[in-house]
């Protein structure tokens, strides 16, 4: 796919006071079009009003950064250095600005032991990543033994597979964040593939975003945009988060929303229009720390 | 025959990985030989590996000779749960025409 700078104007374009996924639609759609071209070849990002940051607001923001520079387009910040500003020093902290400045905006800053930091991750280093750096971050939160987390491991397995498989893409943001008072871990990958509606479509091509998405996470439902691809990856990270564990998945691709839960032992899916276009699948998954269930280390097979 | 799976690939865990194990386990069933796949050092499997892995025994040998002739050993609750899951769905499938 070939972007196109759309103007060599500059635009500056102000983060949301709240970045989080409820936000990212007017984001999206101040720097890019509908056909995913960049408005501007010089984008700066004020942080001025930023007063509040979730993990799904860090990944979208840097699947931002990362789909204008590979457009072509130039991105700089603007009104970032208030460190006594709770969500610049939670950025911060975060690896954020390290990442795109090149080094922390405070002398102290260090990533806080509650906090997964932002990562582009290739697929190719997907497994590693997983198995050093997700894994052992979440089986310290959870205070639980590396080995009892196979369930939820093999959903980030699963996320990054359907990257690979389905996206056109290679990369996923990943970001996470423990809430020890609410009992809660969110994690978020996202992408700026192509979005499972698109993949959808190509069987039932009169669907709706939402109802594609709802669809996708359905037991054995299959777009086969790879030959041996025969689903069950979205299908599997609901039932082990949502049915296993008591969590939420919420899925953001294109203009819809999937939103996954627990009601009396079963998956109540709402699936339902978005406020705009998502470039991409954006999963987040909440994770309640107080009804998480260790997985057996060992089981003997049995047909 | 026991045969580690990762002595075949380096992991468990795309598609590719899956079907290089996939023309071990086949050959060994071709030949009606029985053949054990262990998990050794393995803690979790995708469904893209099971779906490229063993899936595709489906197209080559009746459920009941591949049930006779392949097992799996050094397995964890959330292997034996995807092969046995994945089997079912496609036999399921595969039964009611889908």
């Amino acid at each position: 796919m070939i972007w196109k700078i759309l103007s060599r104007q500059e635009l500056t374009v102000m983060i949301p006071r709240q970045l989080d996924r409820t936000t990212i639609y007017p984001l999206v759609q101040s720097v890019l079009d509908e056909n995913l071209n960049a408005k501007c070849s010089n984008i700066t990002f004020d942080f001025s009003n930023l007063n509040f940051v979730r993990p799904a607001g860090v990944t979208v923001l840097s699947n931002l950064i990362e789909f204008l520079h590979k457009a072509g387009a130039r991105t700089s910040f603007k009104n970032y250095e208030h460190l006594d500003h709770q969500a610049i020093a939670y950025l911060d902290d975060s690896g954020f600005f390290l990442h795109y400045l090149g080094k922390n905006l405070g002398r102290d800053s260090t990533v806080r032991g509650t906090t997964l930091p932002l990562k582009l991750v290739e697929y190719a280093r997907s497994y590693e990543y997983m198995g050093h750096t997700l894994v052992p971050w979440l089986a310290s939160s959870l205070a639980k033994p590396e080995k009892s987390l196979a369930t939820i491991k093999v959903c980030f397995q699963e996320i990054f597979n359907n990257i690979n498989d389905h996206s056109t893409c290679s990369i996923g943001c990943s970001f996470a964040q423990h809430y020890p008072k609410d009992k809660i871990i969110d994690i978020t990958v996202s992408d700026f593939g192509i979005g499972i509606p698109v993949n959808v479509r190509r069987l039932q091509p009169s669907i709706s975003d939402q109802q594609a998405l709802a669809l996708a996470c359905e037991a054995g439902f299959t777009t086969q945009t790879s030959v041996r691809n025969r689903g069950a990856g979205l299908d599997v990270l609901v039932k082990n988060v949502v049915i296993r564990n008591g969590g939420a998945v919420i899925i953001h691709s294109n203009r819809g929303i999937v939103s996954c839960t627990r009601e009396n032992g079963a998956i109540k899916k709402i699936p339902r229009s978005a406020d705009g276009f998502y470039p991409g699948t954006l999963i987040q998954l909440s994770l309640r720390t107080d009804r998480f269930i260790s997985d057996e280390i060992e089981e003997e097979f049995e047909w | 025959m026991v045969i580690r799976a990762l002595d075949v690939v380096p992991r468990c865990y795309s598609n590719s990985d899956g079907q290089q194990l996939f023309k071990v386990v086949s050959e060994y069933l071709r030949r009606g030989e029985p053949i054990v796949i262990s998990f050794e050092g393995v803690d979790t499997l995708p469904s893209s590996f099971v779906n490229c892995a063993f899936i595709p025994l489906l197209d080559l040998f009746d459920f009941g000779k591949i049930k006779e002739t392949l097992s799996f050993s050094n397995t964890t609750p959330q292997i034996n749960e995807m092969i046995k899951s994945r089997f079912a769905f496609e036999v399921s499938r595969r039964n009611s025409g889908g």
